[in-house]
């Protein structure tokens, strides 16, 4: 669905936003697109979509190659790709059902396919009965679901989440993954950029993780802090040492949520809960 | 059919929005074309009342109102015999009387000073070469019995440089306010697409195409320039028509002949050339319009 092929790009008098980078997504597959700021998620991003070219290397999506794909088919490419932002972008003077079938009109399709499709993709999301209301009038959370049932509407192969719970708490955050689980489950490939770890780590999805524009782990049923098994071992131990040693009771309760963290990242089945002290006497 | 409406629709919620930018750009298109507009006119004119004298008549050999007929003849044998001229009529003093009459219908104060005696006969001639007329008058001129000579190139010719210059001049208005019709254009549409850019930018996103984006602001252009152009037709239309009233109550009796309008009425152009004129104005006006919008949207469209 998605590949990558010794991909590199960088923008004008800067450092490489992106660095040799070579992989494959499938289809229906659930991807997690993690790293700091600047790390090249964006440009990630954006050279799927075709708002940016690559320097060297090649990208195939949808069965297309993006470095020939002409200019003018560049919107028949993005008819195949759902987005979803943090800040919804939502049409303010549009309802929610205007803000659905808008996505449809622009492409062209007829009133009778608008009138057909955008209440069953409401009814997915679950707003049917906001189809009316302007998007002011809605939740952070709704507002979310509105965006992705635009980006949706249109049956697409692949649906991008630029850090689609950036703006919402915690259980409203919840609600919006079950949502792309439920979307990603119609065989539609989902590829999410966040820096939510704890929705990474319950979900427990293929992690892929920039950091400078280096691909640094492409982990299956990955979890969100971990950048290397090694260096999470020192870690580990670093985090038993200050726990055992420690005398301040503040350090010793983040030392041990640390620990459990750890644990868990590595999977390492000969540390257990139990060989991590509860309470040092 | 859903596009085109649609695309419709959205040309006239950019304008109603714009209203006022829109306004400011019609208005100057609505000037400048009403330069180009006048431009054409008088050029049209004049070339009218060129090619009227030059095929018409040549030249008029006024005589003495109490002329012997004898000069009268021996005027007339030269005339026939000069290699220059094709053909003369002679206008004896009651037809002459006639067209005073009919001339100044409107002015019986003027036809009172004449009489049938005293009205003066004229030869009309026809020149082979209508080029010759100034050869012809040097012949002619200061005859026994010829009171004057009177041929129209010299007041054409004068003609010509005043409305070519005339001309130039308005062309050159024309030229800087097409401009700044076309810059007023541009930031008409460059306002549009900032107004609409998060309907844009969805646009884009769910990968409407870069056309179904860029019609609907360059069609916005078009109908300013068109708009434009179709007001700057009636003015066009209004100041032929103006002048036609001037020139038909004030024409003087010098330039009057029987076969056709005077130069001066036939300086005004007929209402078939005030027509093409507002034709070309809308092609002018189309194409100023898509022109400014096409420029806006290539830049700030980014699609």
């Amino acid at each position: 669905m998605i590949r990558f092929e010794n991909v590199s790009k960088s923008y004008k008098g800067t450092a490489k936003a992106l660095n040799n980078i070579s992989l494959e997504i499938n289809k229906g597959e659930f991807v997690f697109l993690v790293g700091p700021s600047g790390s090249g998620k964006t440009t990630f991003l954006k050279l799927l979509l075709r708002e940016e070219k690559a320097d060297v290397g090649q990208i195939w999506v949808a069965g297309r190659d993006l470095g020939k794909l002409h200019h003018w088919k560049v919107p028949f490419l993005r008819r195949n790709i759902g987005c979803v932002f943090q800040d919804f972008r939502l049409l303010p003077n549009k309802t929610v059902f205007g803000n659905v079938a808008f996505s449809l009109e622009v492409i062209g399709r007829s009133k009778h396919v608008v009138d057909a499709k955008v209440p069953q993709v409401l009814e997915l999301v679950g707003l049917s009965h906001k189809a009316n209301s302007l998007p002011n009038q809605l939740s952070g959370g709704e507002q979310q679901r509105v965006a992705i049932a635009r980006a949706f509407v249109n049956r697409p192969l692949i649906l991008l989440c630029d850090e689609p719970t950036g703006n919402l708490d915690p259980a409203t955050s919840q609600g919006i993954m079950r949502l792309l689980d439920r979307i990603n489950r119609t065989e539609t490939t989902v590829l999410m950029a966040t820096h939510d770890a704890s929705i990474v780590d319950t979900m427990r999805r293929r992690v892929i993780q920039l950091e400078a524009g280096e691909l640094v782990r492409d982990q299956s049923r990955g979890v969100y802090g971990l950048e290397d098994p090694d260096l999470a071992g020192e870690r580990l131990t670093g985090a038993i040492r200050a726990v055992t040693s420690g005398s301040d009771t503040d350090e010793l309760v983040k030392g041990r949520k640390r620990i459990r963290r750890q644990v868990s990242d590595v999977g390492l089945a000969s540390i257990s809960e139990e060989a991590v002290p509860e309470k040092v006497d | 059919m859903l596009s085109i409406k649609r695309a419709l629709r959205d040309t006239f919620i950019n304008l109603w929005r714009n209203a006022q930018y829109a306004l400011a750009a019609v208005l100057t298109v609505v000037v400048s074309l009403s330069l180009v507009g006048s431009a054409l006119v008088v050029r049209q004119g004049v070339a009218n009342a060129t090619s009227q004298w030059s095929h018409g008549v040549g030249v008029q050999i006024w005589l003495n109102a109490n002329d012997a007929n004898s000069e009268v003849s021996s005027i007339g044998s030269a005339l026939k015999a000069s290699p220059l001229i094709a053909s003369c009529n002679y206008v004896d003093h009651s037809q002459s009387y006639q067209l005073i009459k009919q001339v100044f219908a409107s002015q019986p104060d003027i036809v009172n000073v004449f009489s049938v005696q005293t009205s003066p006969t004229i030869y009309r001639c026809v020149l082979t070469n209508p080029n010759d007329a100034p050869a012809v008058f040097k012949v002619f001129h200061g005859q026994p019995g010829v009171r004057d000579v009177k041929y129209p190139s010299q007041a054409i010719h004068t003609m010509e440089q005043i409305t070519s210059i005339l001309q130039l001049a308005l062309l050159g208005m024309a030229v800087l306010m097409l401009g700044a019709s076309i810059v007023l254009i541009f930031m008409t549409i460059r306002l549009a697409i900032y107004s609409r850019s998060r309907e844009v930018s969805v646009m884009k996103l769910v990968g409407a195409t870069n056309w179904f984006i860029r019609i609907p602001f360059m069609l916005e252009g078009l109908f300013e320039g068109i708009f434009g152009a179709v007001l700057a037709g009636g003015v066009v239309f209004g100041i032929r028509s103006i002048l036609n009233s001037v020139v038909s109550k004030t024409d003087a009796l010098g330039s009057s002949t029987s076969n056709g309008p005077s130069l001066l009425q036939a300086t005004v152009a007929t209402p078939h050339d005030a027509l093409m004129s507002a034709i070309v104005l809308v092609f002018v006006g189309a194409g100023v319009g898509v022109f400014g919008s096409f420029v806006a949207v290539r830049r700030f469209l980014d699609v």
